[in-house]
């Protein structure tokens, strides 16, 4: 109902030229196909989510298949063969799903809470602000991997889902800090103040009219740190605290340290896949924050 | 104000910085549901004895608060707590692997810095020549590079192919040495695997940090007003662009000492490097819950304190940040 | 030989200065010549993107990538500036030419001193000892009008004020008696108040120093406070120079008089201030013929076809303009 009596009163009016959103999306497509960086980051993410997605599809043997173990890459198996026979070609593409799935999974966990925690203590101030900023500031200084082995120490379970939940849970101070300083500054627009004398709730400020104006960077972030989790996963998974059934990178690269000496493929080939895929998404961001112009402030 | 009441001022917030982070520490610990001693102690558990004592000691039946306000107690007088399973007091454990892991955090972190700041110095004040162009890809490899795999990586070739380095232990066991001196080169071999591979993440993001503060400062009005006094280039660069660009470094070297010990973590234990890295992902392992928590706050306290130096640092280059 | 300076402090022959862009080359000074004399303050007045700031920068050879000085002369006590080596314009800048620029509190390195700063500049060109340094520093910035200085040398630039740090600026300028100063739009972002001050201590120094004075502006005003002579630029060209009584009272240019018109006065009554119709047109494609006669009122059609030359039409009156072919 206030929609439509808001669009009678500007039917009104003479129309103002204003860039619409597709305009705006267009402008910043057309910077990003020039980016050669943005381009092949977004190649690589490409890719490995196509074979992530395709992998029971298109891998070459199934995960459980036991053939003979520690063959060296060969014509039958790219990749060679594990300890227990299996190919790692096939491993490698399954372990993509898990790897890329809690990378982007982690992340979105992270965005929530980061924009929450930031929107609030940007927005309300005082000591709210205070007090989440200091939480922040604590876990933002404490070495990362140490909170995150703390965290799942008390976890009798092991999993994926608990490493998500962890790193997810731990990895938002930045994000949040970042929104709180953007949310600081624009809450002193006077679109804000116009929206405020019409009577808008705090909650319908920050989302729908700041929210949209900070977007960008909370895309160029979360961007950046999806290799974080990726490796943040892959480390915890290493070092046994991760699922030893399933087939992530982690698990691979753990086994592959067991047998580092006999067959250092087991180790070689899942490390770069990691390697490739944190490039990607790290190209990718490093194309989309220059294509959308963002300076980190802090 | 003058640079010593902030120093004072900066101190002083140390105290209520602290006292909050033993609340995300003991929160992270005792969010799990149950009787933390049932998974105590690894695969094999702990006999019911101990598990009892552990009881009595922390008064794990008492309400969540008791336990905090008993834990704060100790750790207020010194006491860091007990490893129950092996009867070893946290400190002890923290003084015989200190050593170590400073080591490896103060080589890896002053090799970052030299390179990182040579490099991206060169490459701003180069910007978009061949030689920016290779180090920034070379930095953005490096920085997509897991750690503990390039670890292995050059074990690998290093130590099983090329036999240059060893692949574990701090110091070779059972050699006799001609002389002290050879010790130490012996122990300088075993060094320096471990910090290849801490310092190529750290150094590839300095590197961009620096490249990227130095372009921007390169873009400062007075930069050009140096410029136009006559000052030769090198010294535009070096005294009047880089010190401002240092700024926002230093306080990524201070908060450096997090993610080092990060890394470190995962590089002692591939590296059989007996530090408070390695230590920690042991006692995670076995559910030590009162050794990680003694453990976790000393580390804490190291991170407080470098943090603290850095934001000292910090204020006696930028005179305009001592007017908070 | 006549040194081809003719008893003017600095003369600029046919100034090319370019910027290769990747949309193209923008030609920021496109054959501009103009000459300072001794003990003169000469103004050069124009729009932004006007060409006024590269001109400055181009005299001392500060141009950097992708901007390149491609032709022309620059004569500066016997020689040409272009042709000298870097090292030797170093010698030349702050000591010989100096400089002060629009943005005096960014100008100044925050995490230096001011006295430090001022200090470097004395310290470059001159064999000053230690102790004696901190008698000119205090020398120099009680000059410019700042209190206490010997107190306020130890400060650093974020606790002085934007008319302070200009004061500082110029001691810093003026602390190896420069023979030229250019102050590039020194007055731009600070108070009126502070403008007038400023000002006047530009007046009393050029006296004190018998320095010549490159003062570049777009408020015709504060030209007519300090300069003696006026030269108007007009998208990389100059339109039209002559004295400042000569410019207010009888320009010849169309852009001249347009921008005397959009001055407002406070005894006139007008409805509505005189607008120049259009826009600065962009430098990396300029109008044919005279880049003025698209927003001129009397323009012909040879306008667009013809660059008109630089004439003049009295003595130290020049204009580019047909009207006056």
């Amino acid at each position: 109902m206030f929609r439509r009596s808001r669009r009678n009163a500007e039917d009104k009016k003479e129309k103002v030229h204003r860039p619409s959103r597709a305009t705006r999306l267009f402008v910043v497509l057309r910077k990003l196909k020039k980016s050669e960086m943005a381009i092949a980051g977004l190649g690589i993410v490409s890719f490995m989510s196509m074979v992530a997605l395709l992998a029971p599809i298109i891998a070459p043997y199934a995960p459980e298949w036991k053939g003979i173990a520690r063959q060296a890459p060969s014509m039958e198996h790219f990749f060679g063969t594990d300890n227990l026979g299996r190919d790692m070609l096939t491993l490698i593409m399954h372990g993509a799903r898990i790897s890329i799935y809690v990378g982007v999974a982690s992340v979105l966990i992270e965005v929530v809470i980061g924009l929450s925690v930031g929107m609030a203590a940007g927005y309300f101030g005082g000591i709210i602000d205070e007090i989440l900023m200091r939480i922040a500031d604590v876990i933002f200084t404490l070495p990362t991997l140490m909170m995150l082995l703390l965290a799942v120490s008390m976890f009798q379970v092991r999993g994926i889902h608990i490493i998500i939940l962890v790193i997810g849970g731990l990895g938002w101070p930045f994000l949040a800090r970042v929104v709180r300083s953007e949310y600081l500054s624009f809450r002193e627009e006077t679109y804000v103040e116009a929206a405020k004398s019409m009577g808008a709730t705090s909650w319908r400020i920050m989302v729908r009219h700041i929210l949209p104006n900070i977007l960008s960077v909370v895309i160029v972030i979360a961007t950046m740190d999806i290799p974080w989790a990726i490796l943040y996963e892959a480390t915890l998974t290493f070092l046994g605290f991760g699922d030893p059934a399933s087939s992530s990178w982690g698990v691979l690269l753990q086994r592959g340290e067991e047998h580092l000496r006999t067959s250092w493929w087991i180790m070689t080939f899942p490390g770069v896949a990691l390697l490739i895929t944190s490039l990607g998404f790290n190209l990718l961001g490093d194309g989309l924050r220059d294509a959308l112009d963002i300076k980190l402030r802090e | 104000m003058p640079l010593r009441d902030y120093v004072i001022r900066r101190t002083i917030i140390i105290v209520p910085t602290f006292f909050l982070i033993t609340i995300v520490i003991f929160t992270l610990i005792h969010l799990a549901p149950g009787d933390p001693t049932a998974i105590m102690g690894g695969p094999r558990g702990l006999p019911p004895e101990i598990r009892d004592a552990i009881k009595r000691e922390y008064g794990l039946d008492q309400p969540i608060l008791v336990q905090y306000f008993v834990w704060i107690g100790k750790l207020l007088r010194g006491d860091l707590g007990f490893s129950y399973i092996n009867q070893q007091p946290v400190w002890q454990m923290i003084a015989e692997r200190i050593q170590l892991t400073l080591e490896l955090l103060l080589t890896a972190e002053i090799v970052s810095i030299v390179i990182a700041v040579i490099l991206g110095v060169i490459a701003a004040v180069k910007h978009r020549s061949i030689t920016d162009a290779a180090c920034s890809v070379g930095a953005l490899v490096g920085y997509s590079t897991p750690d503990f795999w390039l670890a292995m990586v050059l074990i690998l070739t290093f130590s099983t192919q090329l036999k240059l380095f060893p692949s574990s232990q701090p110091y070779s066991v059972g050699v006799p040495f001609a002389s002290p001196f050879d010790a130490f080169l012996d122990h300088l071999r075993h060094l320096f695997l471990p910090v290849v591979s801490l310092i190529i993440l750290w150094t590839a993001y300095l590197f961009r940090m620096v490249r990227s503060a130095m372009l921007e400062v390169l873009t400062h009005d007075y930069v050009t007003t140096a410029r136009a006094k006559g000052v030769k280039e090198w010294i535009v660069i070096y005294k009047h662009a880089l010190r401002n660009a240092m700024l926002p470094i230093v306080t990524y070297v201070g908060n450096s000492v997090g993610f080092l010990l990060s890394g470190a973590a995962v590089i002692e234990y591939i590296f059989a490097w007996p530090g408070l890295g390695a230590l920690m992902v042991q006692r995670t392992e076995l559910r030590d819950y009162p050794a990680l928590m003694g453990l976790s706050i000393a580390i804490a306290i190291g991170v407080l304190i470098a943090n603290l130096c850095s934001d000292i640092a910090y204020a006696m280059v930028d005179p305009r940040i001592r007017y908070d | 030989m006549k040194p081809p300076t003719n008893g003017a402090v600095l003369r600029i022959n046919d100034l090319k200065t370019y910027y290769y862009i990747a949309e193209g080359v923008v030609k920021a000074i496109d054959r501009v010549s103009m000459k300072i004399n001794e003990e003169e303050a000469l103004g050069i007045v124009g729009e932004s993107g006007c060409g006024k700031s590269t001109l400055a920068h181009s005299i001392l050879r500060l141009i950097r990538k992708p901007g390149k000085i491609v032709g022309g002369e620059i004569w500066f006590e016997g020689e040409n500036l272009l042709r000298k080596s870097e090292g030797e314009m170093r010698k030349i800048r702050g000591s010989k030419i100096a400089m002060v620029f629009q943005n005096p509190t960014s100008s100044l390195n925050p995490v230096f001193t001011i006295g430090s700063q001022i200090a470097e500049a004395i310290k470059l060109h001159q064999n000053v000892q230690k102790h004696e340094m901190k008698e000119k520093v205090i020398d120099i910035l009680g000059k410019v009008g700042i209190a206490s200085p010997s107190q306020r040398m130890k400060d650093y630039p974020h606790e002085y004020s934007g008319g302070m740090c200009q004061r500082a600026m110029m001691a810093m300028a003026l602390s190896c008696n420069p023979k030229l100063l250019i102050a590039d739009e020194p007055t731009t972002n600070l108070d009126v108040t502070i403008q007038a001050q400023i000002l006047d201590l530009v007046r009393i120094l050029r006296k004190e120093f018998n320095a010549s004075i490159l003062l570049i502006g777009h408020d015709f005003g504060v030209m007519s406070e300090l300069c003696d002579r006026i030269v108007v630029m007009y998208s990389g060209k100059v339109v039209e120079s002559a004295d400042l009584k000569t410019i207010f009272e009888g320009a010849k240019h169309p852009y001249t008089n347009a921008l005397l018109e959009s001055i407002p006065r406070i005894n006139v009554e007008k409805d509505r201030l005189h607008v120049i119709p259009g826009d600065v047109p962009e430098l990396i494609k300029p109008p044919p013929g005279c880049r003025f006669h698209p927003r001129c009122e009397q323009a012909t059609e040879a306008c667009g076809k013809e660059e008109p030359a630089i004439i003049e039409i009295e003595k130290g009156h020049e204009v580019a303009c047909l009207l006056y072919n």
